[in-house]
């Protein structure tokens, strides 16, 4: 097929063309290198393991912005209240899934915490694609993953964001930038450190608003039901990924207690039964596997009025019913 | 070894079918084998149409090599739709009785490859070209992978012939595949060109007007016209940077596909409108539908009537949704408005206003007024929201206090769309940029790949799927 009429040019041209790759990548490389945003966050990580050192009996609750929610201060009052000295920490990350967890757990078996309370849900075993070949589309996303893997140390990102990076060195050169506004109304408590709160997430959302969101994301999508990919089972890396921080968690002989993450009814209602099944057939799986507790939270507060969104329970007194029923669990556990 | 196999023609051949397959079964995995369908059907029925012995019989076997191909498109794309308006008629009625929804998979590309296997059959009965000698051939063309997805929609009689080109002198009749060094360079650049397109400017406008459309109740005329706007350069950047990498990639591999896009937003009218926009659906509307429908032929209305019914069918082959079809409607009812005023006062297009700078000017600023107006209905499936967004597109509110926040917290894609135009200015009035670029001296060629390739790189949001992957 390499049959060219003019092989000195075509050669010239072919190694223009390779060297253009690598420059654009390199110069993405130095970017990422030397992101502020990243490597703030990233030494945030560093100094919150390093410097911690607690004398008290560490319980640690790690999942994505659906555990984020939690209202960790009430569940370290109820679970200090019964078991004195135990601390509750919530290292929930936004948009956390265990792909990105896994970097993570040797610094969570350093702080060899007395029990992981995990929170788990559809989302967090999407692989998004339904073919057994790796998608195509995520090709570019796993490329610079694999080549950069040295900014996932700690779970700092799920996915690289160049354009997120780039426009982040643009807007710091203009003093008044929109991401600094945005900074300044974000909150992070002490307990839960690696998850930001903004107002929206105090909020409790009435029901057409919920259901708007609910209507508003399927219409995005362009389709009547959430899409979330599991399959193949054998190949998916989140799986594969989960059940490896259980394993080393036990190996470690730290108690592991999963939960399912609640979700709204109108989540629940556009969720194929199939992805159901699915999703049950997982957790059945890993019970039987790791002997391992999982209770499951799913539908317990379909229908109340504690909702920021259909899939997040919003931080707020009214909705603490949540972080209670989290507490009782871990009270169970220790008991 | 190898590169005494790959340097068989025949081999060759093969090796691009396969190819093409497997990148179809990578986006598409069991929906492969209605690809695979067509083909075989086609390609029997073209010969049944090619060998027939009567015109009754090759018109038989044209109708139902036909009726496989649009029974097959109707049935995956358009049957929930059908079912939604039954029973919404059946409510009408009160027939008490809801026919459930199929909720089939949509298959990709089964708009294009359909239409790429009924130019064949008809080109064989039209007895324009003779049947392909191996099903091989006639799988390339349906399947040829750098335009299978999202067009540009080919002609058999076009790429056919390319596939048996004797470039180099050989027994083997089979067209040897070469990469020449001007073809690639040529076809990096296009490539480059609709990357650029697709992931700078299309994927960078995107969540703009995302942010707008999602729920555009309650915002102003402003934000509504430059959300438009910004559709209209998305949906532009999207479709003609995904035909810029089909061409340019197929050019590498010494294949010529017809362009797709001229300068569309410099139309000055509705038929130069569609002489510019997606020119393969538009000429295949007209030389495979309108021109039997009698086209221009036959009276005045029957002109109209047969304008209304392509553009409407145009709508539909978008998708199997209202919104499309209000958008197919729309511009047949500029075309049969502008070929009204043409027929009924001829004396307008001959003002020599309409000849100079000015007038043209004016011309392409009042077509393109209408023309986004339609992106509209193309962008926003909810029915209410559709309504508003035209009203407040329409009637301008005067409701200017939020300008400048908007603007604010959208500078990028509001530069973007700046940017947009004015570098469509520059390509109009200094054509050939592309052919210039792809000349340019080896450095100079590399500084530009890597500026480009780095803003790629460094504005990448994500993968977001080609606008026209789901028609």
């Amino acid at each position: 097929m390499f049959l060219e009429t003019n092989r000195k040019y075509l050669k010239k041209t072919l190694l223009a063309i390779f060297c253009a790759l690598v420059i654009s990548f390199l110069i993405l490389g130095l970017l990422i290198q030397n992101s502020d945003s990243l490597n703030y966050k990233k030494s945030e990580y560093q100094r919150f393991f390093s410097e911690f050192n607690s004398e008290e009996n560490l319980i640690l609750i790690i999942g994505s912005s659906h555990v984020g929610q939690l209202n960790t201060e009430l569940i370290n009052e109820r679970v200090s209240a019964v078991f004195p000295g135990y601390k509750v920490l919530n290292l929930a990350i936004s948009g956390d899934s265990p792909n990105n967890r896994v970097n993570m757990m040797d610094e969570i078996i350093r702080l060899k915490p007395k029990m992981v309370v995990y929170g788990i849900s559809y989302r967090d075993f999407d692989i998004d694609s339904q073919y057994f070949l790796p998608d195509p589309k995520w090709i570019f996303d796993d490329f610079l993953l694999f080549v950069f893997k040295e900014s996932r140390q700690l779970g700092v990102i799920t996915k690289i964001d160049p354009n997120g990076l780039t426009r982040d060195i643009i807007r710091n050169i203009s003093p008044e930038s929109e991401v600094r506004e945005k900074e300044s109304e974000q909150i992070t408590f002490e307990d839960t450190p690696f998850y930001t709160f903004v107002n929206k997430q105090f909020r409790i959302a009435n029901d057409s608003e919920i259901r708007e969101d609910a209507e508003t994301d399927l219409k995005i999508e362009g389709r009547n039901r959430i899409s979330v990919q599991f399959h193949p089972l054998f190949l998916n890396r989140e799986i594969t990924d989960f059940k490896s921080i259980i394993n080393r968690l036990q190996e470690n002989e730290i108690r592991t207690i999963v939960f399912t993450t609640p979700l709204h009814r109108y989540y629940l209602e556009h969720i194929p039964v199939e992805t159901h099944e699915d999703f049950l057939n997982i957790l059945r799986e890993i019970n039987v596997l790791f002997r391992i507790e999982i209770f499951d939270m799913t539908e317990k507060y379909d229908n109340e009025k504690i909702w920021m969104d259909m899939d997040h329970i919003a931080h707020n007194r009214q909705a603490n019913q949540y972080s209670e029923d989290i507490a009782n669990i871990i009270i169970m556990g220790l008991k | 070894m190898t590169i005494i196999i790959i340097k068989h023609r025949r081999f060759q051949h093969i090796f691009l079918l396969g190819a093409s397959y497997f990148f179809f079964y990578y986006t598409s995995n069991y929906l492969i084998t209605l690809l695979i369908f067509t083909t075989i059907w086609d390609f029997y029925f073209g010969k049944m149409i090619f060998n027939a012995k009567t015109s009754k019989q090759k018109k038989i076997c044209l109708i139902i090599s036909l009726a496989g191909n649009l029974g097959l498109l109707g049935y995956f794309k358009y049957v929930d739709f059908a079912i939604v308006q039954f029973n919404i008629f059946g409510q009408y009625f009160d027939l008490g009785y809801n026919i459930p929804l199929l909720h089939l998979a949509l298959p990709i590309a089964i708009s294009f490859y359909t239409f790429h296997s009924i130019t064949y059959t008809v080109s064989i009965y039209r007895n324009q070209i003779m049947p392909t000698k191996t099903l091989t051939e006639y799988a390339i063309f349906v399947a040829f992978f750098p335009q299978l997805v999202a067009g540009p929609i080919l002609r058999a009689k076009e790429f056919l012939p390319q596939l048996r080109d004797k470039i180099t002198a050989g027994k083997d009749s089979l067209k040897m595949i070469i990469i020449d060094n001007s073809n690639l360079k040529f076809g990096v650049t296009m490539m480059i060109f609709g990357f650029l397109k697709k992931m700078f400017f299309s994927d960078n406008i995107s969540p703009f007007v995302n942010s707008i459309f999602e729920n555009p109740i309650g915002a102003d005329s402003f934000s509504i016209i430059l959300a438009t706007i910004g559709f209209g350069v998305q949906i532009y950047c999207d479709f003609s940077g995904y035909s810029d990498i089909a061409i340019g990639a197929a050019l590498i591999l010494g294949f010529r596909i017809p362009i797709n896009f001229n300068k569309p937003y410099f139309a000055s009218s509705p038929s130069d409108f569609w002489r510019r926009w997606h020119i393969s659906l538009s000429s295949w509307l007209r030389d495979y539908l309108y021109i039997p429908l009698g086209g221009n032929k036959k009276s005045h209305l029957r002109t109209y009537v047969n304008l209304g019914t392509v553009m409407f069918l145009g709508g539909l082959w978008h998708g199997a949704s209202w919104n499309f079809i209000i958008w197919g409607l729309l511009h047949g009812g500029y075309l049969v408005i502008h070929r009204f005023v043409k027929d009924k006062f001829p004396a307008i297009s001959k003002i020599e206003f309409f000849e100079s700078k000015i007038g043209k000017v004016i011309s392409i600023i009042i077509m393109q007024y209408f023309v986004f107006l339609a992106w509209i209905p193309f962008r926003i499936h909810d029915f209410n929201y559709m309504i508003y967004s035209m009203q407040k597109y329409v009637f301008f509110d005067f409701e200017i206090s939020g300008i400048g926040h908007l603007i604010s917290i959208n500078k990028f894609p509001i530069g973007l769309i700046g940017i947009f135009f004015i570098l469509q200015i520059i390509v109009f009035l200094k054509p050939e940029l592309l052919k210039r670029v792809s000349e340019l001296e080896l450095k100079k060629w590399t500084i530009f790949l890597i500026t480009a390739m780095s803003m790629l790189i460094l504005f990448y949001v994500g993968p977001e799927d080609f606008i026209y992957f789901k028609f």
